[in-house]
């Protein structure tokens, strides 16, 4: 295993986002940082990324394990490169995300909350995540796949593979750079 | 048509730059804020009745004038953008779609209560909203409308945008501040209320992307002006977010006081029930709330015809309307 350590452009963004807080208070950057670590290190946040954004951040490593416990967007153990998170609220319900995840679980063989053997994708059921007039919907990445149908989650699925990339919902290049 | 005061520029291409924005009368409510005092800007928020479109309806105007004032201690404006109340995406729309109305207002908003610094809080699930409001930030940096003595007024702020990492309970705004300083999302007890401890123990007001929006057309109007629209004290327009088995699932502005009926089923807005199915119930506000059958959804218990207001329909019913046809429940 590499050693866990920023790129020199990622970590100017976290020196930034660290200045954006008062004096004494950038333990506020913390959930910023958690994303772009998971982003960086593999989709997931291993006890020795936590540890390094706890150096970065000059706290407890237990603050970090605290925090990240807390929150769902971060995974804690290993997950697929692309994670396909489907919401199954009430409107996508309605508009039909109960068929969705069958047919993602059919097509992949797995189940929510599992990782294809080949490591290439997961499945999460979420809550609604405010995409709700233009259901059924998945989020990956950052991305929004909107008004879903089966033929349009196959040729997502397909694109997905061919291009072999992990999902990432934020990089260096999301934040302003000053 | 009902009157627009938020997304009247809707349909212009670009209007989420900054260029088009500004042709189109873009932060002229900041220039006319800046020739008022801070205690007038206030007065005027008072004025229009404008209350919280976050959900509990607090009016906006009070709120800012219990915001504590010690000497020496900085004072922070937070606005609410966790939009996590199942059913509801009218702050993603209007985020993405008017990233510059949201800025103008929450310019107006810190000179109104003397906040040097402001943040928007946004639920990490809609990360690629960051992107298009750290693109907008930074164009309003560059136009001299964020930074040290705005506009040559004496007046500096600073603005960021702070992610979230999917907990719904950071919608609650205490629960929002403890993330903001990079905590796990527990609610606070209060009091001591945000407006004398809020953001590093500091006096902090926090409010919806819609409410600070709302500021822009009450400050180019005038408050007296805006109270003369909606209906009793439900004054101004509102966004609803409708979804469900409805022909046209989408944001509306509607003018406050509007009739349930007519929003469900007429062409200006649902545009009625999918498949000209029977309406069976409707949710209103996702899923924390209880469902209404169709009977109470459209008129009330005595008959009337149920409107879209704080006094009609339960607040957060003000959020979103999701309707379920007949079969939907079988
Ligand atoms: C469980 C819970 C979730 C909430 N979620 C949100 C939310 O997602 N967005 C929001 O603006 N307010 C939410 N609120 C209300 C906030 O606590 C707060 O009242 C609001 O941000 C104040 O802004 P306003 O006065 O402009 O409406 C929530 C409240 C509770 C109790
Ligand atoms: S119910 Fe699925 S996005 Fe809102």
């Amino acid at each position: 295993m590499s050693e866990v350590k920023f790129n020199d452009e990622t970590l100017a963004v976290v020196h930034n986002l660290m200045r954006r807080y008062p004096e004494g208070r950038h333990k506020s950057a913390l959930l910023p940082i958690l994303h772009l670590a998971q982003a960086e290190f593999g989709g997931w946040l291993s006890p020795a990324t936590m540890d390094y954004v706890a150096s970065i951040l000059n706290i407890k490593p237990v603050e970090v394990y605290e925090v990240a416990s807390f929150y769902s967007m971060y995974n804690l153990n290993p997950v697929g490169k692309c994670m396909l998170e489907v919401c199954r609220t009430s409107s996508c319900w309605l508009r039909g995300a109960d068929d969705v995840i069958r047919h993602i679980e059919k097509r992949l063989e797995i189940k929510v909350g599992e990782t294809t053997a080949d490591g290439m994708f997961s499945l999460k059921a979420v809550e609604c995540l405010g995409s709700c007039g233009t259901a059924p919907m998945m989020q990956v990445g950052k991305d929004f796949h909107e008004n879903l149908t089966l033929e349009k989650v196959d040729e997502l699925l397909t694109q997905f593979t061919n291009e072999d990339k992990h999902s990432r919902y934020c990089d260096a290049n999301t934040y302003r750079k000053n | 048509m009902g009157k627009k005061l938020l997304l009247q520029n809707d349909k212009i291409p670009g209007i989420d730059t900054y260029e088009v924005y500004r042709q189109h009368g873009g932060y002229s409510s900041v220039e006319k804020a800046f020739k008022m005092t801070s205690d007038e800007v206030v007065e005027e928020v008072k004025k229009s009745g404008l209350r919280g479109r976050g959900g509990a309806g607090f009016p906006t105007g009070m709120k800012w004038s219990f915001l504590a004032k010690p000497e020496g201690v900085p004072r922070y404006l937070v606005c609410n953008a966790d939009e996590s109340e199942p059913g509801t995406f009218k702050d993603r729309y209007l985020m993405q779609r008017h990233p510059h109305l949201l800025i103008e207002g929450m310019i107006a908003a810190s000179y109104a209560l003397g906040a040097n610094t402001a943040y928007i809080y946004i639920r990490g699930e809609y990360f690629y909203i960051v992107n298009i409001l750290e693109k907008a930030i930074e164009e309003a940096y560059t136009a001299g409308w964020l930074g040290d003595n705005i506009q040559g007024s004496g007046y500096s702020l600073n603005m960021y945008v702070h992610p979230g990492a999917g907990a719904y309970i950071c919608g609650e705004e205490t629960a929002l501040l403890e993330s903001l300083e990079g905590k796990r999302g527990n609610p606070r007890i209060k009091p001591p209320f945000p407006a004398v401890k809020g953001l590093y123990a500091c006096p902090t007001v926090v409010n919806n992307v819609e409410t600070i929006a709302a500021v822009v057309p009450i400050l180019n109007m005038g408050g007296d002006e805006y109270a003369k629209i909606g209906i009793g004290k439900s004054t101004g327009t509102k966004l609803i977010s409708a979804s469900g088995h409805i022909k046209k699932p989408g944001v509306y502005e509607i003018e406050l006081g509007l009739p349930v009926e007519e929003f469900i089923y007429s062409e200006e807005y649902c545009g009625g029930i999918l498949n000209d199915k029977k309406l069976k119930a409707v949710v209103p506000g996702g899923s924390s709330v209880p469902i209404l059958p169709a009977e109470l959804s459209l008129k009330t218990p005595t008959g009337e015809p149920r409107l879209m207001s704080y006094e009609s329909l339960s607040e957060v019913a003000l959020l979103a309307v999701v309707c379920w046809d007949q079969a939907a429940l079988l």
